[in-house]
C-alpha cells in the first residue's frame, strides 16, 4: 500500500478476470501488462494488454502460484503495481510482502489484514471474539492428534474446509463417521496442491442454507462502506454458478443488518481495499459469518450493475492512497442484476471439466447485457486451469426483467467445440423455484433430475440432416453434384 | 453412403440420396427431403421434411456440434466397421479417465486383486480431484498411467484381467 498514482499495472492473473481488470485500467490511461505461461493459450487478456510478460513453472498453475515468478515479472516489466485478480496468489500475504520489499504496490489489503481475514481459521476466531455469530467448528491446528475426534464432536453432518481455501476446492461434506479419514486425506491433498497449505478445519454443515455475501470497500484512511449483498446460493459442489443482487430472501431490515455486520467486521479488521464478507443464511432467518474473501470476487459485476460503481477502479484508487470520497448514503441501488457463469463442464458427463477448441463462440449483447469473457473463438481450452470461460451479466429494472434478459442472453450465446453448462444454465433459469427466488444451496442437487434435461426431446430429424449434409463425403457420394459439394467444401473431415 | 450418428445414447443410421427435388435423408423414421443453406459465419438454414430452423454448425473430426433452438447438441459419426468391432469386443475391460487431466496417484499395482468400488487412481483436472474406482471385482492386468501423466478423456488407466 502506497500513496502514489499507478502508471504501470501488471495483472498477475488470466482468463476473464485478467481481461476485466485490463479494461478498467486501460480506460484510466494506465499502461498494462499481463503474465502468461508458454504452455497456455492465453485467450483474450494477452490481446487486451499492452505487454505480455512470460512466467515459468513446471506446470502453468505452478507459475501463477510462484511468488518469485510474479515479483520477477513485475520488476522486469517495471510495474509500479500488481493486481492479483482472484484465486492464485490473491489471498497470499507473501506476494504483498515481496512486492512491498521490491517497492511495488499490491492492489489489495495489506498483508497483516490478509493474514487475519484471508485465513479462514484466524478470521472466524477474530469474528467470534468480537461477538459476531459463527458456526460450531473444530480446527486441526489446535491439536492435530485429536482432530478427527473433535471433528465428529461438532456433530454430523460436517463440512471439511482447507484453512487457506476458496472456490470450494477441497471442501467435502461428511455425513458418516466411516468416511471421515478418507475425506480428510483428500481435502488435505487438494489444499496442499492448490493453496500450498494442507491445514483443515471442519464446521457444522447447515442443511439447505442460503449463501449470502456482502461487498465491502475500505480506504487507507479508515473509511469502510458496503455495496449491498449478493445472493450466491445456486451452487454445485460449492461452486457458485448463478449469483444475483438483491437477494430474493432478504427483507429490508435483514438486509440492513447483514450489511451492517459485514461493515462492522471489515472495520474491526482495519480492512483496506475491496473484500467480501460471506454469510450462511438459515431457513430461520438467522445468519452467521462464514469467511471473508480479501480480494475481488468472481461475481462482483452484479454489484457494479446495481450500484453503478466500477469496483476495479475503486480498488486502483484505494491502492493509490486516495480516500473513498463518498459516504454510505452516497451509494444507491438500482434494479436487479443476475450473473451466469459459463463453464467448460459437461453436464452429460457428471460436470466433468471439458476440453477442446472453441470452434464457434457467440456472445450476447443488448440492453442490460454485459459479458465478461476470457476466451476468443479458435482458442484451445485445456485442463490446466479453472473451467470458467465467461460470465454473462444482465441488469434490469426488476428481477423479472433481469430474468427475461438473462434467458434471452443465453439463447443468443453459442459455444461449439467445447462442452459447456450453457443449456443447463437455461434450465435453472426456467425452473419455477428459481423464478420464484425460492432456493437454497441444495437447490441444484435436489432438482438434479429435472435440471438434467432428460425431459427435453432433441429435434432428431433436423440434427441428423445437419450431420449428414455437413459431411462432405456423404454429400459427394449421394450424387455427382460438384456445385453443392463445392459449397460444402469448407468442412474438414 | 450410409453413416451412423450417435446422439446421446442412441445411434441413428442415415443415408443420403439424390431425389428429384433435392437430397433425401433416409433414417429409421423414413425418408425426408432435407437442405442446408450456408448463411455465413457458421450459420445455416436447415430443413428436414417440413421442419425448418436456423442453426450454428461446427465440425471437428467425427464430431458435429449444432446449436439449434437455444440448445447445444453433439453428434458423433460412428464408422459402421468400428461399431461392429466395438460390439464384438468383450475382454478389453478397464477403468477409464472420466475427464482429461493429470494423474495424481496410482493406488494399485498389476496383479492386485481389487473389489468393486475400491480406489484405483486419483486424478485431477481444472482443480477438481476425482478418484477412479474399480467398476467390479477383479485382478489388475496392467496400469497404464503414472503420477504426473497427462491423460485424455476415456484413456484406459487400469486394465483388468479377463475373467472366465
Amino acid at each position: 500500500m502506497t500513496a502514489a498514482p499507478i502508471r504501470r499495472l501488471l495483472v498477475a492473473n488470466r482468463g476473464e478476470i485478467a481481461a476485466r481488470i485490463l479494461r478498467t485500467a486501460k480506460a484510466q490511461g494506465i499502461e498494462c501488462a499481463v503474465v502468461r505461461h508458454a504452455a497456455e493459450d492465453g485467450g483474450l487478456a494477452p490481446q487486451l494488454a499492452d505487454a505480455v510478460v512470460p512466467i515459468e513453472g513446471a506446470t502453468p498453475v505452478a507459475a501463477y502460484l510462484d511468488v518469485a515468478q510474479i515479483v520477477g515479472a513485475a520488476r522486469r516489466w517495471g510495474a509500479d503495481a500488481v493486481h492479483p485478480g482472484y484465486g492464485f496468489l490473491s489471498e497470499n500475504p507473501a506476494l504483498a510482502r515481496a512486492l512491498d520489499a521490491a517497492g511495488i504496490s499490491f492492489v489489495g489489503p495489506p498483508p497483516e489484514v490478509t493474514e487475519l481475514m484471508g485465513d479462514k481459521i484466524s478470521a472466524r476466531r477474530f469474528v467470534a471474539e468480537r461477538g459476531f455469530p459463527v458456526a460450531p467448528s473444530a480446527i486441526e491446528a489446535d491439536d492435530p492428534g485429536s482432530f478427527a475426534r473433535r471433528a465428529l464432536a461438532v456433530g454430523l453432518p460436517i463440512l471439511i474446509k482447507p484453512a487457506a481455501g476458496g472456490g470450494g476446492k477441497g471442501m467435502r461434506i461428511v455425513r458418516s463417521a466411516e468416511v471421515l479419514e478418507a475425506e480428510l486425506a483428500a481435502a488435505r491433498r487438494e489444499g496442499e496442491r492448490y493453496f500450498g497449505d494442507g491445514r483443515l478445519f471442519v464446521e457444522r454443515y447447515v442443511e439447505r442454507p442460503r449463501h449470502i455475501e456482502v461487498q465491502v470497500l475500505g480506504d487507507q484512511h479508515g473509511s469502510v462502506v458496503h455495496f449491498g449483498e449478493r445472493e450466491c446460493s445456486v451452487q454445485r459442489r460449492f461452486q457458485k454458478i448463478i449469483e444475483e443482487t438483491p437477494s430474493p430472501a432478504l427483507d429490508a431490515g435483514t438486509r440492513a443488518r447483514i450489511c451492517e455486520v459485514a461493515v462492522g467486521i471489515a472495520r474491526a479488521a482495519g480492512y483496506v481495499g475491496a473484500g467480501t464478507v460471506e454469510f450462511i443464511f438459515g431457513a430461520d432467518g438467522q445468519f452467521y459469518f462464514l469467511e471473508m474473501n480479501t480480494r475481488l470476487q468472481v461475481e462482483h459485476p452484479v454489484t457494479e450493475c446495481v450500484t453503478g460503481f466500477d469496483l476495479v477502479a475503486e480498488q486502483l484508487r484505494v491502492a493509490a492512497g486516495e480516500p473513498l470520497g463518498y459516504a454510505q448514503a452516497d451509494i444507491g441501488f438500482q434494479g436487479h442484476a443476475i450473473e451466469l457463469r459459463l463453464c467448460a463442464e459437461d453436464p452429460a458427463q457428471g460436470f466433468m471439466p471439458a476440453t477442446g477448441s472453441l470452434l464457434v463462440l457467440r456472445e450476447p449483447a443488448g440492453p442490460g447485457v454485459r459479458v465478461d469473457s476470457g476466451v476468443v473463438e479458435g482458442q484451445r481450452v485445456g485442463s490446466d486451469f479453472d473451467s470458467l470461460l465467461a460470465k454473462l451479466i444482465v441488469h434490469g429494472r426488476s428481477r423479472s426483467q433481469a430474468l427475461a434478459r438473462a434467458r434471452q442472453a443465453l439463447a443468443d450465446t453459442a459455444c461449439l467445440g467445447v462442452a459447456t453448462n450453457l443449456d443447463y444454465l437455461d434450465r435453472i433459469l426456467a425452473h419455477p423455484q428459481f423464478a420464484a427466488g425460492d432456493y437454497s444451496t441444495a437447490f441444484l442437487e435436489e432438482q438434479a433430475a429435472e435440471l438434467g434435461g432428460a425431459a427435453e426431446t432433441p429435434p432428431i430429424a433436423l440434427l441428423l440432416a445437419a450431420a449428414a449434409l455437413s459431411d462432405g463425403h456423404m454429400v459427394a457420394a449421394a450424387a455427382d453434384m460438384p456445385r453443392l459439394y463445392a459449397q460444402m467444401g469448407a468442412w474438414r473431415n | 453412403m450410409k453413416k451412423i450418428f450417435r446422439l446421446g445414447d442412441t445411434e441413428h443410421a442415415c443415408s443420403l440420396l439424390r431425389g428429384a427435388e433435392g437430397l433425401i435423408l433416409e433414417t429409421q423414421g423414413g425418408p425426408l427431403l432435407c437442405a442446408l443453406q450456408p448463411l455465413g459465419a457458421a450459420r445455416y438454414r436447415l430443413g428436414a421434411g417440413d421442419e425448418q430452423a436456423e442453426a450454428l454448425i461446427a465440425r471437428h473430426g467425427d464430431r458435429i456440434w449444432v446449436r439449434l433452438r437455444g440448445r447445444t447438441h453433439v453428434l458423433d459419426a460412428v464408422d459402421p466397421l468400428d461399431a461392429l468391432t466395438a460390439a464384438g469386443r468383450h475382454g478389453g475391460d478397464g477403468a477409464q479417465a472420466p475427464m482429461p487431466g493429470t494423474i495424481v496417484s496410482v493406488l494399485v499395482q498389476p496383479g492386485a486383486e481389487v473389489k468393486a468400488g475400491q480406489d484405483l487412481v486419483v486424478m485431477e483436472s481444472m482443480k477438481l480431484e476425482v478418484t477412479i474406482r474399480a467398476p467390479h471385482d477383479g485382478r489388475i492386468a496392467a496400469v497404464h498411467c503414472a503420477p504426473g501423466d497427462q491423460v485424455t478423456l476415456k484413456f484406459t488407466l487400469v486394465s483388468f484381467e479377463a475373467t472366465t
